[in-house]
């Protein structure tokens, strides 16, 4: 561990406010959590300033962005080794790792929607984009919450295909 | 429909913004992926104003720790003595505070919903999640629990006033919640009770429980043993228990997600009539005879198996100190028993079975039956007994198996 001296951390400060917001934006953007995002924005800044040649960085953001993504990688690869020993890092990373435009992803992903059976969209705006639990949607739906976790579920399933084909299709 | 269960569970935490369970199979993790996809056309949750400076001051005072600069540890032990001065005043002027608002902030908690996780350590330090449970309560003891990870996987327990119904319906009925005294882990009215009823409890510090700030107490009941207990700061409700090493285990359950309802969906509660539930008894107060009584025929394994005497009272001195303590857990013998018979030479890295396709379905003070599901062996499943000690600190050994006909 190396020695940091005031100056380091003032430079510190002014990296973290002049990156923090497109920084945390980015990880947001994988992980899709604050609890998550927090974390690993606070953690990327860690390993910026341990690094030794922190000061030479010219472009502080990228730099911090391409920490930030393989932190997430890594905590991906952790929990890949607690649980079964499966190979879907390329999976997860392909689909949210490395997201080429966000323009591109939303239309895609409004795109796959419309595609969806009336009902399997609607349980998928109230769960997600509404973020109501499975008793308020059912309320909502009129169904029971096990028959919206059934629907919810294949909704996704459905979502998650739609996906795919598009984008070998892009590809 | 395991992972359309475990799918409501990763919703529920994106949605309240927390860090969702791992996926575990290839399908989980699309299926996570089609979600946070959808999820991203909302606009990111961003953090407290002040969290550039959070991060900076958390990052600072990290490096200055490990960087052992004479200024920064003279301040550091400095705000640790201011720290130290107001816990001791804290603690002087909250314990009451903390166990009547406790107390009144359970009674206002018509029903709640959450996610509960079982974690157990061993004296090594090794832990692991031994079940995650969703629930249902309410306060007039109602619930609804349903088994997402663990060895009871997919069973759902319903207690509807005095009765007690099961899904899946068919086979021998369970005990889905783990605990030392097989107890319906951490339902908020007995905690709230238990800790008003205690003979002391100490305000002991501050931590973090689920992203959430929550004060830490140490709770001596009436009789049995010390527990620590973390109570959220915000609402004053229990998110956290930790039990005593007891038997070389300890268990500490947890809410990963927790919200207040007015009342359990009545859905959930109708299960008279749902050919997917049946009534059980779950009561756990058979006396164990001297050796299989009117049970014979549930243990009369296809093979048997002669077990080493010198071996199991070796094994059990070793228990008794600290040693093995995996041999008080059925289901991990059974783990370790099926493992060798597919790979009788030692089993190196992960068992080849694994502890999630194992089922305790039936335990009394001597005798366990474990299941083995999967297609990685022939057998079916493991007859178990106590057989020199017929109580908890009792080490467990395989009397036999069933095979796959």
């Amino acid at each position: 561990m190396r020695v940091v001296f005031e100056e380091d951390l003032r430079l510190l400060e002014q990296v973290c406010r002049e990156t923090w917001l497109p920084l945390y934006r980015s990880v947001y953007l994988r992980v899709q959590n604050r609890e998550e995002a927090e974390d690993i924005t606070q953690e990327t800044y860690a390993r910026y300033l341990a690094h030794t040649g922190f000061r030479e960085i010219e472009d502080p953001l990228a730099y911090l962005k391409a920490v930030a993504l393989n932190l997430i990688r890594d905590r991906w690869r952790q929990k890949r080794r607690r649980g079964e020993d499966l190979d879907f890092d390329a999976l997860q990373l392909a689909a949210e790792g490395d997201m080429p435009d966000g323009v591109h992803q939303e239309m895609l992903v409004r795109q796959a929607l419309d595609k969806l059976a009336p009902e399997q969209r609607r349980v998928i705006e109230l769960r997600i984009l509404e973020g109501r639990s499975v008793a308020e949607a059912a309320r909502a739906m009129g169904r029971r919450p096990g028959a919206v976790r059934v629907l919810q579920y294949r909704a996704l399933k459905k979502l998650a295909a739609i996906l795919d084909e598009e984008e070998e299709r892009h590809a | 429909m395991r992972d359309a269960r475990i799918l409501t569970v990763f919703i529920d935490r994106l949605n309240r913004e927390q860090t969702p369970p791992a996926a575990k199979t290839p399908e989980q993790a699309r299926l996570f992926a089609a979600a946070r996809r959808v999820k991203s056309l909302k606009d990111p949750a961003l953090p407290k104003e002040d969290f550039p400076e959070r991060v900076v001051r958390n990052v600072s005072r990290k490096q200055r720790r490990s960087g052992k600069e004479g200024r920064a540890a003279r301040l550091t032990a400095a705000a640790a003595l201011l720290a130290a001065l107001c816990l001791i005043l804290f603690t002087a002027l909250r314990d009451t505070n903390v166990v009547s608002a406790v107390e009144r902030a359970v009674a206002a908690v018509e029903a709640y919903h959450g996610t509960v996780e079982v974690i157990m350590r061993n004296e090594a330090g090794e832990t692991r999640i031994q079940s995650l449970l969703e629930i249902w309560a309410d306060r007039q003891g109602n619930f609804v629990a349903e088994v997402l990870e663990g060895a009871y996987r997919d069973v759902t327990t319903v207690r509807k006033g005095d009765a007690l119904w099961q899904s899946p319906g068919e086979g021998e009925a369970v005990l889905p919640f783990f605990s030392e005294t097989y107890e319906f882990l951490f339902e908020l009215g007995p905690e709230a009770q238990a800790l008003g009823s205690a003979e002391s409890v100490e305000t002991v510090g501050e931590e973090t429980v689920a992203g959430r700030p929550a004060w830490v107490l140490r709770v001596t009941p009436r009789g049995g043993l010390a527990y620590t207990l973390w109570v959220d700061k915000a609402s004053k409700i229990p998110l956290q228990k930790r039990g005593a090493m007891h038997n070389a285990l300890q268990y500490t359950t947890r809410f990963v997600d927790f919200s207040v309802e007015k009342a359990i969906p009545p859905e959930l509660l109708e299960v008279e009539d749902d050919p997917e539930f049946r009534k059980v008894n779950l009561i756990l107060e058979e006396e164990p005879g001297p050796g299989p009584t009117g049970e014979e025929i549930s243990f009369s394994p296809d093979v048997k198996v002669e077990p080493d005497l010198e071996i199991e009272r070796a094994d059990q001195i070793a228990a008794d100190n600290g040693h093995s303590p995996w041999k008080l857990d059925p289901v991990f013998v059974a783990q370790v028993f099926v493992s060798l018979q597919i790979s009788p030479e030692g089993v190196t890295g992960d068992y080849p079975v694994a502890y999630e396709d194992l089922a305790l379905i039936k335990q009394t003070d001597r005798y366990a039956k474990v299941e083995v599901r999967g297609d990685k062996t022939d057998i079916t499943a493991v007859y178990l007994e106590r057989l020199l000690r017929q109580d908890e600190t009792g080490i467990w050994t395989v009397i036999g198996y069933d095979l796959s006909r």
